[in-house]
């Protein structure tokens, strides 16, 4: 039986597709059968960050409409064949499709894969309903900004109300040399506002905006990236591993940076 | 160069002095979001907390005398749970009128039971006071760690 998470966030910018993309990814690799759906109707992204905005040919809206087959519509990674997408169509708005379709939509997928993610438009309105209507977990992605933070805050209260239980949250850009200077938030700052346990901590990497360039998920590249390694845990938290958070602050504390300093003049 | 140096001065300087962070604009975000959120969860308006906080204190008042300077009166916020937090420094106990106590029933109707009620009434309130009087001290009008309520 396949796990039903919904990556949501309220605030849009956050970082909710990449991290889809990532964790679909890592999951695939690690050898589960995982299925991505793109929830963001008339808004879809998805596509571009997986690279396979050409392979698609239907979407879920002609699968709910009868139009074509539910595999028809599942455009299969070539890199990564434990992966598929299920498009999101372009065209139509959010109000294209119900909780109740998607919900059918979704169980229909439940025997063939092992994890079922669905990518939430911002936002709290029909977009949002239709995601979570089909969610057993959730995934909260915020950043340490007072905007996305409050934002969160409310999609968690809506997911209580909705009787999801198992809500886990994901800090996304985070900066450890602001962290250090009191200029941002910490992850702990942030997990003491919204008291849901953690589940994962993503340093800012430009690497993030080069792999969006070439619609190429961070953990599929070779040469390894801080936030591609923290995907990467957290798709190991996700299959129950336990696994430590990456230490950020490495080399920013005073001590560590003055003895630096000396060692360098010295040498 | 120059600035990892002056980061590390900064740093070297909270260290030696803690309150320094206090001022940092992550104390001041951490502050904000708690108490907007505190709002958020409890979908009160501010005129509704104004509301309940003038009518808990007419009960109150009807039993005991308040210090109204230093009352607290506040949401707070633990583990996704909000809690009302009201402090309310007792002066004294306010004697029943007579009216009042005639409502309650406690003056009986022949004169010799009425002064023996009335002494009853009295040393009741005699040992109420000195309890309360306990309560003050137990009370001080702060030390519960929580914002006060019209701060920010």
């Amino acid at each position: 039986m396949a796990r039903f998470i919904v990556i949501t966030s309220g605030k849009g910018g956050v970082g909710k597709t990449t991290c889809t993309a990532n964790l679909g990814m890592a999951l695939a690799k690690r050898g589960r059968r995982v299925a991505v759906i793109d929830a963001d109707f008339g808004l879809r992204n998805l596509d571009l960050l997986l690279g396979l905005e050409n392979r698609i040919v239907y979407t879920a809206v002609e699968v709910l409409a009868g139009e074509c087959r539910l595999e028809q519509a599942l455009v299969k990674d070539k890199r990564q064949p434990n992966l598929v997408l299920l498009p999101a169509a372009q065209n139509r708005t959010k109000d294209a499709v119900t909780p109740d379709q998607m919900r059918k939509l979704v169980g229909a997928m439940a025997q063939s894969y092992d994890y079922i993610l669905i990518d939430s438009p911002a936002g709290i309105e029909m977009g949002f309903q239709n995601a979570i209507a089909a969610a057993k977990e959730a995934l909260i992605v915020t950043t340490p900004e007072i905007s996305a933070v409050r934002d969160a805050d409310r999609v968690v209260g809506l997911l209580e109300a909705h009787n999801i239980k198992k809500i886990e949250l994901i800090v996304n850009r985070i900066r450890p040399a602001m962290v250090k200077a009191n200029d941002m938030m910490s992850v702990d700052d942030v997990q003491e506002i919204l008291s849901i346990p953690l589940i994962g901590i993503i340093p800012d990497d430009e690497r993030v905006i080069v792999s969006t360039n070439r619609g190429e998920p961070l953990v599929l590249s070779d040469t390894p990236s801080l936030a591609g390694t923290a995907y990467d845990h957290v798709a190991r938290r996700l299959e129950g591993e336990k696994v430590d958070f990456l230490d950020l602050d490495a080399n920013t504390g005073i001590m560590s940076r003055l003895r630096k300093l000396f060692s360098t003049k010295i040498m | 160069m120059t600035q990892s140096l002056r980061s590390m001065l900064a740093d070297l300087l909270e260290k030696l002095f803690p309150r320094l962070r206090q001022n940092s604009s992550r104390e001041t975000v951490k502050n904000r979001l708690k108490l907007v959120l505190t709002h958020d969860r409890i979908d009160l308006t501010p005129r509704m907390v104004e509301q309940m906080q003038q009518e808990i204190l007419k009960v109150i008042t009807r039993y005991v005398e308040i210090d109204t300077e230093s009352l607290e009166f506040s949401l707070s916020n633990t583990q996704r749970s909000t809690a009302l937090v009201a402090n309310f420094p007792i002066r004294r106990v306010r004697p029943l009128t007579e009216e009042e106590q005639l409502a309650s029933g406690s003056i009986a109707k022949t004169p010799f039971e009425e002064l023996e009620a009335v002494l009853k009434a009295e040393k009741e309130l005699e040992g109420m006071t000195i309890a309360s009087l306990e309560i003050v001290e137990d009370s001080p009008s702060s030390d519960l760690g929580n914002q006060p309520s019209n701060n920010g």
